[in-house]
């Protein structure tokens, strides 16, 4: 579905991301970790075009999507939830959603029913039905982090990219994060997933890839990866 | 006390004129940043062009062809003075290019329609009424409500169409709002259409009770940024609050001091509430990210 | 978006200048100049054109004086019309009611405007960008207001007539003139050339002075130059006094000049003009504001003669004909954006033909000259020119190739007792609405030691940085920092304080002042130690050129210690992003600290450049300077530091040797999670 090759990006002077290679492929979910600094959320902004990259490419089923506007990639059905959430404050809830569907609704992707599948976002996120005409600016940090999810899933994407979930989420909240996350897999949701914590990720994802400096240093099964030291030691320096 | 009434109620209507100028500040910082230095000039258009038009379709025909007038000049401000500008990341770039073209605008404005002042005729009885013992000219209430219609349908706009929420969205996080397939460009140039064309309402609205030339715009669209700066430039209400307080206290000193200082008031206010609050009163304060 | 005035020429490293020549162009030009000025009225005697270069010379001292505010601290003034207005009508109203002549005249015109200028400065202190503008532009407009209304004090709208200047009384020794009659008549003309090029010198020796370096410093980044103990309040105040000055010269020198001040010449229309003057002729120059007055004063003039329009139009077509084609041929990408300005200069010479005159098209064309300018010629003439043209580069970026590096670069901080503490952090609380990002945080950092400070994203680590040197105000606690004459208390100073206290900073993002050079930035850092004032830079007392001299040389020995030596005059944008990390702790240690604080001084370096940042840092604490260090390397850290923190969630979990932190099983949780719980069995 999603295959990266040669990747390289990066701000003004500085380069990132030195040539990486990774797919995702159909239905599976994979995990990208690495420690703070190692490039995880400029792949993920690389992918959704919020950053220009340098060389390489970025195939979306076939189609090529690397250097597109962030815009276009969302009419290509790749959706994004950033890092931090950035829901939009001054908005409620629902239009939170509505907007996530913003191609369906003016043209670029099928319709569809919208709000059948806001329906379906109240029912994946309880929570957020209690809170639906509630400003999203209001809401708590798992409640946004919900609330980002359930807003990307809205665009009915081909494949959906989360970026550090559980970034400032009290470890209960991170619980609930995942196990959506879970259940999002089991309805076959292609995801590309982008951790600072690696035992949470490893726990969900099919098959993952170690970052570090911008370059990907090993890879595999995810269930196998959970006990390897070396990816403590890519965290916490020592081991190579 | 009567003569007191009487300059507060000429304050609210001149206050919302403001309010009307300032809220396309807003609109187009929301989005983008940057603002429009030649607001008065598409004013001052939208007057002009309307009051050549109003001989043949009369004062409301007129209204919703001055309002396309506007929606395409915001259009080229921002096409030929702001984009450029913002893609080479020059602050100096759009202030410079957006004061150039204002400049041009009224050049040719007062090459078409004069150097001199021209009457511009009243759809209204211009008698003033009395209305709970205050003498108010029919023009002035036409002001206040068109000025509040106006920001009415776009606030509408922006809580019921999708277009709208995209605006807001895009105010709110230019970012975010391209990750949902907002096509963030095309939200710029509309924020700079809808401000044009409230700049131009504002003018056919004020033109009846003042001169129409090429130069009307130039002051009331300064102190329409003070209003702005004191409502903040991402706050709704605070525009109308700051309009009236600065409508009114212009009246007030036009009469008890001289007509000469009338623009004084919003001026030094300005100067007084950057000073102290640099976000102006409702703005909020932002958290330096070092 | 970035928000300076920064021309945005391309990053191509600056080839290097011929010296020799550089040094003296400036020289050189302002010889050609004297020549000029002193032989034009010989050889063109119309009193017309005599006239003319007078207007054009008072304009430049206006400009040359506007420079400093829009190209030096790199801020639209929309205002100076109006302080224009003052010192002409400073000059005027004292003829009016005192019969004071023109050197009452002018130093009326300079001693109140420059009191305007504070006025102007106090709301424009805190902002910048278009509020900036906006706040210069209602001053501009009070001051026109206030002018007409004054009728007692100004004569409002009819204005204030003046007799002819009279600039040398030798009745007053009882002589004649020596230059005979004819003479006389120029006096006033040499007198503005006297001030013209007193208004260079002055301007240049500012400029060159930690005055100017300041005033740079404040446009490529306010929060760096705070932390380097530079106060921007200061210098924005310092900026605006100076420029207000030279603009009541300019005006007091009109009023005489016209002999006539009417309060509706000093509006808006005039200071889009300044600011045409200043952006075509090219910002941060001297020749720059020259060329711009006298492209605004002759404009009028050509574009009252439809002929010569028409000629210059045509003449306009066929460049723009040729450099398009040219460029059309040569570039490979976006050919077809070339095409919009050349067909609109093609298309303004048959409307020239069209019509009979283009007077009142005037304004249009000054419109439509700014737009180009901000689009094509964003540098202006002098800058075009320089860029094709390497030796007319600045003089000054060259004097320091010469300078020896002399001085210690380190001053060695004498051993303190290694048990007492240098730094002591108490319950550090700052919240934020309902985010505690540190929640109660205890530090104690040794003297003489390298103490790490890690934790993952979100866990207080830059808030720290910044409650530490004063960018954050604590919602509690205390910061305490030990120093030789006792302890002194951190928290609530300001940057610029804790700065002068010998707590020095780099950043996260680097803030270098990307338009100065290398050895620019670090004497920035040096700024603390410049014990001159503004009249010795701007009289060059021999008591400035020592300093100059010495600093430099400090300068100098900082640059070889980070390994800069070699790229002293290279602009810090054009530095590769390594060189600019290591620039960034050089001018930290200009700041002669007893505390250093890194933060995230590895990020994004090669191997090589961390080998390098290494070395550089233990040299560091060899000296005996105290640092901090906040890193996500982990070999970095565990390299380097004597003693590690350890944040997580605005708590400090942990705190030992940099080995026992990275064995400490809260750790490693607080870094890679922990297992997130199943609904399934889990496999082992």
């Amino acid at each position: 579905m999603l295959e990266v090759s040669g990747l390289s990006a990066g701000y003004g002077q500085i380069e990132v991301l030195h040539g990486l290679d990774f797919a995702v492929p159909k239905g599976q979910v994979v995990a990208l970790i690495g420690s703070n600094g190692a490039g995880k959320t400029t792949t993920m902004r690389a992918l959704s075009g919020m950053i220009r990259p340098r060389a390489g490419s970025i195939r979306l089923n076939g189609r090529e999507i690397g250097g597109l506007e962030s815009y276009d990639v969302a009419r290509f059905g790749l959706a994004h939830s950033p890092e931090g959430r950035r829901v939009f404050p001054t908005l409620s809830v629902e239009d939170n959603l509505t907007l996530g569907a913003f191609p369906r609704l003016t043209g670029s992707r099928p319709k569809g029913d919208v709000a059948a599948d806001r329906d379906r976002a109240f029912e994946l996120f309880p929570r957020l039905k209690e809170r639906r005409t509630q400003l999203a600016g209001t809401l708590s940090g798992g409640e946004q982090q919900m609330l980002a999810m359930g807003r990307a899933l809205m665009l009915r994407p081909e494949i959906l990219l989360l970026d550090e979930p559980s970034m400032g989420l009290a470890p209960k909240l991170v619980e609930e994060v995942f196990r959506i996350i879970r259940q999002l897999k089991t309805e076959q949701v292609t995801m590309l997933l982008v951790e600072q914590f690696a035992m949470a990720a490893l726990g969900v994802a099919d098959h993952a890839y170690v970052l570090e400096n911008g370059r990907i240093r090993f890879q595999g099964p995810a269930q196998q990866l959970r006990n390897d030291p070396a990816v403590r030691a890519a965290y916490l320096g020592g081991g190579h | 006390m009567a003569i007191l009434l009487q300059l507060i109620a000429s304050g609210v209507a001149v206050g919302m004129i403001y309010a009307a100028i300032a809220f396309g500040y807003q609109l187009t910082f929301a989005t983008s940043k940057t603002l429009n230095f030649g607001q008065g000039e598409a004013l001052a258009l939208g007057a002009l062009f309307g009051l050549t038009l109003v001989p043949f379709t009369g004062y409301w025909l007129m209204i919703p062809l001055v309002l396309v007038f506007g929606f395409a000049l915001g259009a080229v401000v921002e096409r030929l003075g702001v984009r450029p500008a913002v893609k080479i990341k020059s602050e100096y770039g759009w202030i410079m290019a957006t004061i150039a073209l204002g400049i041009i605008f009224k050049n040719v404005a007062e090459n078409v329609w004069g150097r001199d002042d021209l009457k511009f005729p009243s759809p209204l009885p211009e008698e003033a009424i009395q209305v709970a013992g205050i003498r108010i000219l029919p023009m002035e209430l036409l002001i206040v409500a068109g000025a509040l219609l106006m920001m009415l349908a776009v606030e509408i706009f922006n809580r019921k169409s999708i277009w709208g929420k995209a605006v807001v969205a895009t105010s709110n996080d230019i970012d975010a709002a391209g990750l949902m397939g907002i096509n963030t460009q095309k939200v710029i140039t509309l924020s700079y259409s809808i401000s044009a064309m409230t700049a131009a309402f504002a003018g056919v609205l004020v033109a009846p009770v003042t001169l129409t030339g090429a130069t009307m715009g130039a002051v009331l669209a300064l102190k329409a940024f003070a209003v702005a700066i004191i409502g903040g430039l991402e706050s709704g209400l605070g525009v109308i609050v700051g309009g009236l307080i600065l409508g009114v206290a212009e009246t007030l000193t036009g009469f008890y001091i001289s007509t000469g200082y009338k623009d004084v008031p919003g001026l030094i206010l300005l100067l007084v509430v950057l000073s102290i609050r640099p976000v102006g009163l409702f703005g909020k304060a932002v958290i330096k990210k070092v | 978006m970035a928000q300076t005035l920064a021309p945005n020429s391309a990053a191509a490293p600056a080839p290097a200048s011929a010296p020799g020549l550089s040094r003296y162009a400036g020289l050189i030009g302002t010889i050609l100049l004297v020549a000029f000025l002193a032989a034009f009225p010989h050889v063109v005697t119309s009193s017309y054109y005599i006239h003319l270069v007078v207007v054009i010379a008072i304009y430049a001292i206006l400009i040359l004086g506007l420079d400093i505010v829009v190209g030096y601290t790199g801020q639209v003034s929309l205002g100076h019309a109006g302080l224009f207005g003052v010192g002409a009508y400073g000059a005027a109203v004292l003829f009016l009611h005192f019969k004071l002549g023109l050197w009452w005249g002018i130093l009326a015109g300079i001693g109140v405007t420059s009191a305007f200028g504070v006025l102007l400065a106090v709301p424009a202190l805190r902002v910048t960008g278009p509020y900036l503008a906006m706040v210069t532009l209602a001053f501009g407009t009070i001051v026109q207001i206030f002018i007409n209304e004054l009728t007692p004090l100004t004569n409002g709208p009819l204005g204030i007539t003046l007799p002819p200047a009279r600039v040398l009384d030798f009745s007053l020794i009882g002589m004649q003139a020596p230059w005979g009659a004819a003479g006389r008549k120029l006096e006033f003309y040499y007198l503005t050339c006297i001030a013209l090029l007193g208004t260079i010198l002055v301007v240049n020796r500012v400029v060159r002075s930690p005055f100017g370096r300041a005033f740079e410093a404040l446009r490529d980044s306010p929060i760096a130059c705070d932390c380097m103990g530079v106060s921007v309040y200061r210098y924005k105040v310092y900026a605006f006094v100076i420029s207000a000055a030279l603009a009541g010269l300019a005006g007091a020198l009109f009023a005489w000049s016209e002999r006539y001040v009417a309060p509706n010449s000093y509006g808006f229309e005039l200071t889009v003009l300044f600011l045409l003057a200043v952006t075509m002729g090219g910002r941060k120059s001297r020749a720059g504001p020259i060329i711009g007055a006298a492209i605004i004063v002759m404009m009028p003039n050509i574009l009252a003669d439809i002929e010569l329009v028409r000629i210059m139009a045509g003449l306009i077509a066929a460049v723009a004909l040729v450099v398009g084609a040219l460029a059309f041929l040569r570039r490979q990408e976006n050919r077809f954006a070339i095409l919009v300005p050349v067909v609109l200069c093609l298309a303004f010479f048959p409307a020239t033909l069209a019509l009979q005159s283009v007077t009142d098209f005037r304004l249009t064309v000054f419109g439509l000259m700014i737009l180009f300018v901000v689009y094509y010629l964003p540098d202006g003439i002098v800058g075009f020119v320089r860029e094709k043209i390497p030796a007319l580069r600045p003089a000054h970026t060259a004097e320091g190739k010469s300078v020896q590096a002399a001085g210690a670069a380190l001053s060695v901080q004498s051993g303190r007792g290694g048990a007492d503490p240098l730094l002591r952090v108490e319950q550090a609380l700052m919240q934020f609405g309902g985010l505690k990002a540190l929640a109660g945080v205890d530090l104690t950092v040794r003297p003489g030691t390298i103490h790490g400070l890690i934790g993952p994203n979100g866990s207080g680590k830059s808030t720290m940085m910044n409650v530490l040197t004063g960018i954050y105000k604590p919602t509690a606690g205390s910061v305490t920092l030990a120093r030789a004459d006792g302890s002194t208390r951190l928290d609530g100073r300001t940057p610029s304080e804790i700065a002068a206290s010998g707590v020095a900073r780099t950043f996260q993002n680097v803030q270098l002042f990307r338009e100065m050079t290398a050895l620019e930035n670090v004497l920035v850092g040096l700024h603390h130690s410049f014990r001159g004032n503004i009249f010795d830079a701007i009289l060059g007392t021999p008591r400035r050129k020592r300093e100059e001299r010495e600093q430099r040389a400090r300068a100098m020995s900082i640059l070889d210690f980070v390994g800069l030596g070699a790229l002293a005059q290279v602009e810090a944008r054009n530095l590769p992003y390594g060189k600019q990390r290591l620039l960034e702790i050089g001018r930290a240690l200009a700041l002669d600290p007893v505390l250093l604080l890194l933060d995230e001084p590895a990020a994004g370096l090669t191997a090589p450049d961390i080998a390098e940042l290494t070395a550089i840092i233990r040299k560091i604490r060899d000296a005996g300077i105290t640092v901090i260090l906040i890193e996500h390397h982990m070999d970095v850290v565990m390299g380097l530091c004597d003693r590690v923190s350890v944040l997580d969630f605005g708590h400090k979990i942990a705190e030992g040797s940099a080995r026992e932190v990275q064995q400490d099983p809260k750790v490693v949780e607080a870094y890679l999670g922990s297992p997130v719980a199943d609904e399934e069995t889990t496999h082992a």
